[in-house]
C-alpha cells in the first residue's frame, strides 16, 4: 500500500466533498442549524406545556352511592395539597361538574374524568353476580358495560367484603385527562393515608404509623458515579447516532454516488488498487464521520452552556482528563466500524437510492447494538467484549462509574478494529465484483422490466409479504382467530400474493410456478418421505431442544390453538393439511424458488428458500422444524423440477402431524435409536428422487467454476 | 522486449440472473505490435467492451490468458494499469474537478512524477485546446469539451498502450474526425493503440491491422489486405459480412 497515493486520493476525495453542496449542507451545516432548533423547541414545548397544565382547572365528575364520601375525601386531600405545596406554587385545581352522561361526556371533551364509586355492599353484591371470575375480569365486565375499548385498566390485587370501590375513568390520549385523573387519585390516596393515621392514632396508635420503622436508603456512590452511571448509558447512543447521521451523506456518495455517475470505472482503470481506493474512501469518511462528531458535541456543550438543555442539579458529572482519554481512545474504533461499515453498504449498493435503502436497516441494527450498555447486569468480562460496538457501550458504561478493566478494554478494541479490518476487505473486494461495478447488466434488466427485474424483486416481495403476516392480526381483530389467521394468510398473502406477482412481472404462469410433470418414481420416494421426513424433523428438534429448550407448556399452548379440539377433523385437514400444500408450495417452492434460482447455487438456494420459509412461521421455536421441512422440500422440487410432489409431501407432513397428534401418539418421547432407524428411509427416498432427477431448469452449477463453452 | 498485448484464448462468461449464463467472449487470441493500432471491429454486443475490459483489468477472465508488456491482467492488475490508458464512453469524468484538476489527479494518480506534472499537465492543455476552460468545471462542459479533457486524462500518464472502447460513439462528424486525428498522431507517437468500433469505415481509416469479432469469436485477423485476399471482397463492409457469413 503506498502512502502518497492514498494521501492523493484522500485529498481528491476531500477536495470532491467539499464542493457538493448537497453534502456539505446536509451532513454539517444542516445538523448544526437543526440541533438546537431542536432543543429549544423542545425545551419551548416542556415548559410550555407544564404552564398550560398548571393553569389548567381539571373538569370531573363523581357518580355513584358512594359518592358523598368521596367528595369529602376529595375535599381533604385537597387542603393535604394546599399544605404541601411548593412555596410560589399553586397546586392542581379541579371542579365537578354535573352532566347527565359521565361516558359520553367524557368522549365528547366535557369532562376531563370521572368517578365511579359503590358502597361496600354494592360492590359485593357485585362480586357475588361475577363469582368465580377474578377483579381484572370484573374490570372488564365494567369496561363492557361503558362499551369502551380500554387500554390501561388498574385494579386493586383483592379487595376486602365490605371496602367501597371507586373507579376512575380517564382517557390516556388527553394530556388532561391523564395528568388530572393522576394528581387526584394521589390526592385521594394521600387523604385515605392521613384519614388512617388519624384512626389510628385515635384508638391509641402512640406514633405516626407512617414512622413504626425508620427506613431510609443511603446511595453510597459518589455524586460523580451516579451521574456517570447515567450518562454512561446515553453516552454511547448519541455518539453513535451523531457519527452515523455525519458519515452516512459522506458514504454515500463515496462509492455509490461515484458508480451511479461512471467514474469509479475510470478511477479502477488507474494504477491505484482496490484496497488503496477502498483505505483512501474509509479515511474521507472517517474524517467526515469525526469532524461531525466533534463539531456537534462541540456544538451541544455551547447549547449546554446557554442553558437551552438543562441536566438535574444532582447529576455532577466530573470525568478525569484520563478518562477522556480512554473515552476517546475507545470512540475512534466506534467511528472507524461505523465509517466501515457504512463504506461496505455504499460500495454494496449499485446507486445512490439503493444505498439510502440499506441505511435504515444498518441504522437500526448499530443502534440495537449501542443499546447493550443499557441492559442490566452485563458486564465487559463477558462474551460482550468480542461483540463490535456492544462491547463500547458497555465499557463507557463501566469506564463512566470508574471501573477500569484494562485486559478487556484491549479486547474490545482489538474486537473493533478487526471488525473494520474485515468490512474494509469486504468493501474491496466488492470493488472486484463485476455485478456491482459495471451497471450494464442492471440496465439491461431494469429497461427490460417485467420477468427480467423479478429476481432481484423476489426477496422483497416476500419481505412484505412476511410483514403483513405480522402487522394484519395485530391490528385486525378477525385475524386473530385461527379461521380469519388461515383464510387471511393462504388466500391473501400466499395465493394473492403469487398471482400478483406473476400478473406484475409478467411470468410465465407454469414456468413461474414449476407445474411441470414427473416420473412415476418420484411419487414412490415421496410416499416414502411423507412419514420418514416428520419423523427426521422431529430427531433433529429433540437434538436442537438441548440447545434452544422451549417450555413444554408453551408447546402445548401452542399445539391446542393450532388444532382446536372442537374442530371437526375434514376441516382441521383442509386448514392444516390440503391448502397450506397447495398455496404455500406455489408461493415457497413456486415463485420464490424461481426468482432465487438463478441468484444461488443449488446448495445455498435449498438453505435459503428452507429458511425463509421457516422464518414464515414465525413463533421461535417452529423456526427450526419449518425450516427444515422448507429444505427438504426445496430439495424435492430441486431435483425434480416440479411443485407437484412437494404438494403431496407438504400436505402429507402436515396430515401424518395432525394424526399422529389426535391419536395422542408421543413420538417426542420415543427413544432416538427408534428414529434413528427412520434416517435410513429418508435417505433412500432422497437417492429415489436424485436417481429419476428431472432437475430445476436453469440452476447454477454446483460448484463455482463456470463450465466451457458449448 | 515483451509485446505490448497478448491475447489467448480468452474466455469470459458471466451468469445474469435473468438469461442465465452468457458467454460473452470465447476463447479469443490476438496480439498487438509495437506502434501500431490494432481494431477490434464488430456489432453490438459482439464481445468488443468485455475484451477490452477484461484487458484493463476492469473484469476478471473466466479463462485463457491475456499479459500487456508482459504483464499477466489477472496476476498483476496494478502493473498493468500503470501501463495503460483506458477511454470509453462509459468511463465518467469527476464533475466538481476542473478540467486541469482532472488531468493533473489522474497523472499523478497513475505514478507521474510530481516535479513533472505541471509541465505535463500545460502541454496536454497546450495539444488539446484546453486552454480556455482549463479552471471551469467539469459539470459546466460540453460534450466535445468533456472529450478532449477525458482523451487528455488517458494519456497524462503517457503510457505506452492506449485503450479507446469506440470512441466515436455519440460524437458529431467533426469531433469523430477530430478523434481520428487524435488517434493518428498517437501512434506517429510511437503509442500502441487498441481499439473497438463498430464503424466500419473508422477501422478502414485506422487501423494497421484488423479482428473481426461475432458473438464472442474472432473470426478473422490480419491487415485489411489480408482480409480482402481471404474473402474476395474489396470494402470492409463486405469482408465483414462474408466473415460472419461464412461461420453462420
Amino acid at each position: 500500500m503506498n502512502r502518497a497515493t492514498i494521501g492523493l486520493l484522500v485529498k481528491h476525495e476531500m477536495r470532491m466533498l467539499l464542493r457538493d453542496r448537497r453534502t456539505v449542507v446536509l451532513s454539517i451545516l444542516l445538523p448544526l442549524v437543526v440541533l438546537p432548533l431542536i432543543l429549544f423547541g423542545f425545551k419551548f414545548m416542556s415548559e410550555w406545556r407544564s404552564e398550560q397544565l398548571d393553569a389548567t382547572t381539571y373538569r370531573y365528575a363523581v357518580t355513584g352511592a358512594y359518592a358523598d364520601s368521596v367528595r369529602a375525601l376529595i375535599g381533604r386531600g385537597a387542603r393535604l395539597a394546599e399544605k404541601d405545596a411548593e412555596e410560589g406554587r399553586q397546586p392542581a385545581s379541579f371542579v365537578e361538574v354535573e352532566v347527565a352522561e359521565p361516558d359520553s361526556s367524557l368522549s365528547a371533551g366535557d369532562l376531563d374524568f370521572y368517578l365511579v364509586t359503590q358502597t361496600g355492599a354494592e360492590a359485593d353484591l357485585l362480586d357475588l353476580a361475577v363469582a368465580g371470575t377474578d377483579s381484572a375480569m370484573r374490570a372488564d365486565a365494567e369496561i363492557d358495560r361503558a362499551g369502551e375499548d380500554i387500554a390501561d385498566v388498574t385494579v386493586a390485587d383483592e379487595r376486602y367484603p365490605g371496602v367501597p370501590v371507586v373507579t376512575v375513568y380517564f382517557r390516556a390520549n388527553r394530556d388532561e385527562s391523564r395528568t388530572g385523573s393522576g394528581l387526584l387519585v394521589d390526592r385521594l390516596v394521600d387523604a385515605r393515608k392521613q384519614d388512617r393515621t388519624d384512626e389510628l392514632r385515635r384508638r391509641g396508635f402512640a406514633a405516626d404509623p407512617e414512622e413504626a420503622i425508620e427506613l431510609s436508603r443511603v446511595d453510597v456512590a459518589t455524586p460523580e458515579q451516579a451521574a456517570g452511571f447515567y450518562f454512561g448509558r446515553i453516552l454511547p447512543l448519541f455518539l453513535v447516532f451523531l457519527t452515523l447521521t455525519g458519515a452516512s451523506v459522506a458514504a454515500m456518495d463515496s462509492v455509490a454516488g461515484e458508480k451511479e455517475r461512471g467514474s469509479l470505472e475510470t478511477l479502477l482503470t488507474t494504477s491505484v488498487s482496490r484496497f488503496e481506493i477502498i483505505t483512501a474512501k474509509q479515511l474521507t469518511i472517517l474524517s467526515v464521520a469525526l469532524f461531525i462528531t466533534l463539531a456537534q458535541a462541540g456544538n451541544l456543550f455551547v447549547y449546554l452552556a446557554l442553558g437551552f438543555i438543562e441536566f438535574s442539579a444532582d447529576l455532577e458529572i466530573d470525568v478525569s482528563p484520563g478518562a477522556v482519554l480512554v473515552l476517546l481512545a475507545l470512540y475512534v474504533p466506534v467511528a472507524v466500524v461505523v465509517s466501515s461499515l457504512l463504506l461496505l453498504v455504499s460500495a454494496y449498493a449499485k446507486t445512490y437510492r439503493e444505498t439510502q435503502l440499506y441505511l435504515l436497516p444498518v441504522f437500526f441494527g448499530l443502534m440495537i447494538l449501542t443499546a447493550a450498555g443499557l441492559l442490566p447486569g452485563v458486564s465487559l468480562r463477558s462474551l460482550i467484549a468480542v461483540v463490535p460496538v456492544a462491547n463500547v457501550s458497555v465499557a463507557v458504561r463501566e469506564i463512566m462509574v470508574g471501573h477500569y478493566d484494562i485486559p478487556m478494554l484491549l479486547v474490545t478494541c482489538a474486537a473493533m478494529l478487526a471488525a473494520a479490518f474485515m468490512m474494509l476487505r469486504l468493501s474491496s473486494r466488492m470493488l472486484g465484483m463485476e455485478r456491482l461495478i459495471t451497471a450494464q447488466d442492471t440496465d439491461a434488466a431494469d429497461l427490460e422490466g417485467g420477468a427480467a427485474l423479478f429476481p432481484r424483486r423476489v426477496l422483497l416481495w416476500f419481505v412484505g409479504m412476511w410483514a403483513l403476516i405480522i402487522i394484519a392480526p395485530a391490528n385486525v381483530e378477525a385475524l386473530t382467530r385461527l379461521e380469519g389467521q388461515w383464510a387471511f394468510n393462504m388466500f391473501v398473502i400466499f395465493f394473492g400474493g403469487s398471482l400478483l406477482m406473476i400478473r406484475l412481472h409478467r411470468l410465465d404462469w407454469r414456468q413461474a410456478l414449476a407445474l411441470r410433470p414427473v416420473r412415476p418414481q418420484v411419487w414412490l420416494a415421496v410416499l416414502l418421505l411423507v412419514p420418514s421426513t416428520l419423523l427426521t424433523g422431529i430427531f433433529i428438534v429433540g437434538l436442537s431442544s438441548v440447545f434452544l429448550p422451549f417450555p413444554e407448556e408453551m408447546l402445548e399452548k401452542f399445539a391446542s390453538q393450532l388444532i382446536p379440539e372442537d374442530f371437526p377433523m375434514w376441516q382441521i385437514l383442509l386448514m392444516l393439511a390440503l391448502t397450506p400444500g397447495i398455496v404455500e408450495e406455489m408461493a415457497f417452492r413456486g415463485l420464490l424458488l424461481h426468482g432465487l434460482h438463478r441468484r444461488l447455487r443449488p446448495l445455498a438456494l435449498i438453505l435459503v428458500v428452507g429458511l425463509i420459509f421457516g422464518l414464515f412461521h414465525q413463533a421461535l421455536f417452529r423456526i427450526i422444524p419449518t425450516a427444515y421441512l422448507g429444505m427438504v422440500l426445496t430439495a424435492v422440487a430441486v431435483l425434480t423440477g416440479s411443485i407437484l410432489p412437494c404438494i403431496l409431501l407438504h400436505a402429507g407432513n402436515n396430515a401424518f402431524a395432525f394424526l399422529l397428534y389426535r391419536s395422542g401418539t408421543e413420538v417426542e418421547n420415543w427413544p432416538p435409536e427408534l428414529l434413528l432407524l427412520n434416517i435410513p428411509v429418508f435417505v433412500f427416498a432422497i437417492y429415489l428422487l436424485y436417481r429419476y432427477r428431472t432437475p430445476y431448469p436453469g440452476l447454477l452449477p454446483f460448484r463455482k467454476k463456470v463450465p466451457e463453452d458449448a | 522486449m515483451a509485446e505490448p498485448v497478448f491475447v489467448k484464448d480468452l474466455t469470459k462468461t458471466y451468469y445474469d440472473e435473468s438469461r442465465g449464463p452468457v458467454h460473452a467472449v470465447r476463447q479469443i487470441g490476438f496480439d498487438c505490435r509495437p506502434g501500431e493500432i490494432f481494431g477490434l471491429l464488430g456489432a453490438n454486443g459482439a464481445g468488443k467492451t468485455t475484451t477490452l475490459r477484461m484487458l484493463t483489468t476492469i473484469l476478471k477472465p473466466t479463462a485463457g490468458t491475456a499479459k500487456i508488456m508482459g504483464y499477466d491482467v489477472a496476476e498483476e492488475p496494478v502493473e498493468v494499469r500503470r501501463r495503460l490508458g483506458f477511454y470509453s464512453a462509459t468511463t465518467a469524468l469527476y464533475p466538481r474537478l476542473s478540467a486541469r484538476e482532472t488531468i493533473e489527479f489522474f497523472a499523478r494518480i497513475n505514478g507521474y512524477p510530481a516535479s513533472g506534472t505541471p509541465a505535463r499537465v500545460d502541454e496536454l492543455i497546450e495539444r488539446f485546446g484546453i486552454g480556455e476552460y482549463a479552471r471551469t468545471r467539469i459539470d459546466k462542459l460540453s460534450s466535445g469539451m468533456k472529450q478532449k479533457v477525458a482523451i487528455a486524462r488517458t494519456v497524462a500518464h503517457d503510457p505506452p498502450i492506449l485503450v479507446f472502447d469506440e470512441p466515436t460513439v455519440g460524437l458529431d462528424v467533426l469531433n469523430a474526425l477530430e478523434m481520428q486525428g487524435i488517434l493518428a498522431e498517437l501512434k506517429a507517437q510511437g503509442k500502441t493503440i487498441l481499439f473497438s468500433t463498430h464503424i466500419m469505415s473508422e477501422a478502414e481509416k485506422l487501423c494497421d491491422r484488423i479482428a473481426i469479432i461475432h458473438e464472442g469469436r474472432i473470426l478473422a485477423c490480419g491487415t485489411l489486405e489480408s482480409l480482402r485476399e481471404r474473402t474476395g471482397a474489396h470494402y470492409l463492409e463486405d469482408v465483414f459480412v462474408s466473415c460472419i457469413t461464412e461461420v453462420s
